[in-house]
């Protein structure tokens, strides 16, 4: 049975890719070695980073390399390493994979949901700690806590099983990871 | 470069330099709907070099620029199997290119909504050329219809190149592709192309899907019980018997009373011209050009009507894809598959859209011969002429059992049209090509659903306004030629009484017109040809009138009856007799002509359209060539035949 995976690009970052996958029985967190030849291309610089989260795999590519280049052979191999979860070592990283989940769904659907009704969203971290912003036609709109609640929370979910919502008032929302997860 | 582009065919001499987008798909994934809307029908067509698979080109207006486009044969993937399919290899083929086509700038991909899981493979294969893409997704109404889903934003971020829905008949979603074309120089590329190794690229595409979050539901509980009786391979061949049984009973019953209320029209109008039009030779034309000759064929407007109604019914029932699916077995038989069936099935309508519907076939010998066999189907051109000859051969109350005799006949007529078609495309597909395999044919069954009451009416508006400007341009032009052809020289009293023409009786006066007319020695000119057959002069002008359209020959009768009996022309062809030759005396339209006539129409390609288009389709003469004469053959050896055995039981 072959992985089902593919490759999608992470806007603002020509060097990183988010391999969308099944993670299952890798652990989440930020990649300190990994399995066969993706673990060898770690070793060797190839890779610069990677990220293992609930729903794919974020790699970052030394400078000076292209995806279009190393993008098949890489491909190969983390399909390779995904079919190992037990070689696999990762430290715990909750802060930056919300932040990178969140961006991420910012930067697509949920970002599009918003920006269609005329508001604007952003997200910045504090250490563990992710809080979502609303600005323009959402900033005072009633509804905005309970449509942006909807979107943005089942999304993160599905990406985050173990995500906590620790408060929301005013057009803020504050999220984390349970430690658990880390 | 030119010097290529004139052997390819010389359709892309005007159109060097500028930007060409090709356009890619699957069969059936509404390519060639997109290209007809994209350029407005203003195509220009030709050959690639060395095949005989056609090429469309045309050009679309983006705001400022003007762009080529350029519809690709069908395809599954890009492993040919086909000459079709390797045309599209050798066009998309960046690395090792040969000179003979020019590589598009940039590919619009098409995919059925209802197919990605199959269409994603060609996508993943078309990736890898590096050309700059944009995926055109098309039945997107359909999968709704089915209650799936697909969120195109994330199918665009999961394959890396934009995706544009569009919805055939709906605008808004060609402007938004004319937008995005606008823009192919910043479309997004893949940041890493897909894989290339046949379980790769099926991982690949559940992956893709799953981030999509598509899903597309099994059809219904109810579809799948009625598919087992009417797909059964003894159950539903019987019951689709009996549907076009039923199907031809109906339009004689049902269009009768309606036919009779528009002949009465014609024939008040008939009386007002008489009563008001004091011109003679005016009140000549109208009467017996206009009335006669257009009117006999307008009669048949509510048959026409009828018969697009109940097509558009079967269509919109989901019940024409499972006849298809039926007569696949069949047509394995005689070496086809079931796709020609489906080119074959639309020939009823009309032979154009039929061989047009021929380029869904993978294999140039496939449509070549299924080109060969389309003319053969009854298309609806010919409804009017059987009508009418059925009608004088029985009469309304002669029953076979409990069902109208004339009905029964309709049916075998079409049954044997039928046959006929694809016995021909059988022979020719075994002379252009022994022992080649069949090659795998998809087929997708739509759910069973009531039809829609817009799509029935758009489909018989279509061919209604189709027939009545048939009717209006080319059958009014052949008409008032040879009403022209029919009334001169034009005869001076003291001629007339020369001859020992009674001047005072209209009646003898105009029979002699006529009978000395232009068209009369034309037709006489032609007897030889025709004698064996019994056709006299009248119906020979009537023939050679039939091949601007052949529902002149009902118009060019009609003529010529009411200029013989002006009182009563509906019944003046029953009693005419042949008035010269060695059978003269004999009534005309007797059982033995009537069934040569039909014999005749059945299998003679009397239609220059479709000639024309089978010359676009081939891209040479020579087949058209071929199809006109071997068709004429048969309709004159089948109609002697026919005549002489119906001669000999009558």
């Amino acid at each position: 049975m072959v992985i089902a995976l593919h490759a999608e690009r992470v806007s603002g970052e020509p060097h990183a890719v988010r391999w969308v996958a099944a993670t299952d029985g890798v652990p989440a967190g930020r990649v300190v070695s990994a399995p066969g030849d993706l673990g060898r291309r770690f070793a060797d610089g190839t890779l610069a980073a990677g990220l293992v989260e609930h729903t794919g795999v974020w790699l970052w590519l030394r400078d000076g390399l292209s995806w279009r280049d190393e993008g098949p052979a890489i491909q190969t191999a983390l399909r390779a390493a995904l079919a190992e979860p037990g070689g696999w070592v990762v430290e715990p990283a909750p802060g930056e994979i919300l932040e990178r989940v969140t961006l991420d769904l910012l930067d697509g659907s949920v970002g599009d949901f918003v920006r269609s009704h005329g508001g604007s969203v952003a997200a910045e971290r504090d250490g563990d700690v992710v809080t979502v912003k609303l600005g323009g036609a959402c900033e005072h709109c009633p509804a905005a806590e309970h449509t942006l609640h909807q979107r943005l929370i089942g999304e993160l979910r599905r990406r985050c099983p173990d995500l906590v919502e620790l408060d929301s008032r005013g057009g803020r929302l504050n999220l984390s990871l349970s430690p658990a997860s880390g | 470069m030119s010097g290529h582009h004139q052997h390819g065919g010389g359709t892309a001499e005007a159109n060097v330099g500028l930007t060409r987008f090709a356009v890619v798909g699957s069969p059936n994934s509404g390519k060639t709907t997109l290209f007809n809307a994209m350029t407005g029908l203003h195509a220009k067509t030709g050959n690639y070099p060395g095949v005989t698979v056609a090429r469309f080109e045309g050009r679309v207006r983006l705001g400022e620029q003007t762009v080529v486009l350029e519809d690709l044969p069908g395809t599954y993937s890009l492993d040919p199997i086909s000459p079709d399919e390797q045309i599209v290899v050798d066009v998309l083929d960046t690395e090792h290119h040969n000179t003979r086509v020019d590589v598009p700038d940039a590919l619009l991909v098409m995919l059925n909504a209802t197919t990605l899981r199959r269409s994603l493979g060609l996508l993943a294969q078309l990736l890898q050329t590096g050309l700059p893409s944009c995926v055109v997704l098309t039945f997107t109404d359909d999968l709704a219809r089915r209650r799936g889903s697909l969120d195109v934003a994330a199918l665009s971020r999961a394959i890396g190149v934009p995706v544009v829905p569009v919805v055939a008949g709906h605008r808004d979603g060609v402007e938004a592709l004319r937008e995005a074309m606008a823009e192919h120089r910043s479309w997004a590329t893949p940041v890493v192309l897909p894989p290339t190794d046949t379980a790769e690229v099926t991982a690949w595409v559940d992956s893709v899907l799953a981030a999509a979050d598509y899903s597309l539901p099994d059809l219904d509980h109810r579809t799948r019980r009625i598919d087992a009786v009417l797909l059964h391979p003894v159950a539903g061949t019987v019951i689709f018997l009996l549907t076009m049984f039923v199907f031809f009973q109906t339009i004689f019953t049902v269009a009768a009373p309606l036919q009779d209320l528009v002949g009465q029209f014609f024939g008040w109008l008939g009386e007002l011209v008489a009563a008001h039009v004091h011109i003679g030779w005016l009140s000549a034309f109208l009467s017996e050009a206009v009335i006669g000759g257009l009117g006999s064929v307008l009669v048949f407007v509510p048959q026409i009507v009828l018969l697009f109604i109940l097509i558009a019914l079967l269509e919109g029932t989901g019940y024409l894809a499972r006849a298809a699916f039926l007569m696949d077995r069949v047509m394995a038989r005689a070496g086809l598959e079931g796709r020609a069936f489906v080119a074959l099935l639309s020939s009823v309508a009309c032979a154009i859209p039929g061989i047009m519907a021929t380029r869904s076939l993978p294999s140039a010998n496939d449509r070549l011969a299924t080109m060969m066999g389309a003319p053969l189907m009854t298309c609806s051109a010919r409804l009017p002429v059987y009508i009418l000859l059925v009608s004088m051969l029985l009469s309304a109350d002669q029953r076979v059992g409990p069902f109208s005799a004339r009905g029964v006949v309709m049916f075998v007529l079409y049954l044997l049209g039928a046959v006929a078609a694809m016995t021909a495309a059988a022979f020719f597909k075994r002379l252009t090509s022994r022992g080649v395999p069949l090659l795998p044919f998809y087929m997708e069954m739509p759910p069973y659903q009531i039809p829609r009451l817009r799509t029935v009416a758009a489909e018989v508006w279509t061919a209604a306004s189709a027939f009545l400007r048939k009717v209006s341009s080319i059958i009014l032009a052949t008409t008032v030629l040879l009403w022209v052809l029919l009334n001169l020289p034009l005869r001076h009293d003291a001629e007339l009484a020369a001859a020992g023409v009674d001047t005072s009786n209209e009646a003898a006066v105009s029979a002699y017109v006529l009978d000395h007319s232009y068209a009369a020695s034309v037709g006489r000119g032609i007897e030889p040809l025709f004698e064996p057959l019994g056709f006299d002069w009248r119906i020979n002008i009537g023939i050679l009138s039939s091949l601007a359209a052949r529902e002149t020959f009902v118009a060019t009768l009609g003529q010529v009856a009411a200029a013989q009996t002006p009182e009563d022309p509906a019944s003046s062809l029953r009693t005419m007799r042949v008035q010269s030759g060695p059978s003269a005396g004999r009534i005309l339209f007797d059982a033995p002509t009537i069934a040569a006539l039909l014999v005749f129409f059945m299998f003679a390609l009397q239609c220059m359209s479709t000639v024309g288009v089978m010359r676009r389709e081939t891209g040479s003469w020579r087949w058209p060539a071929i199809a006109w004469m071997y068709m004429f053959v048969l309709a004159w050896v089948l109609a002697f035949v026919t005549r002489t055995a119906v001669a000999a039981v009558w």
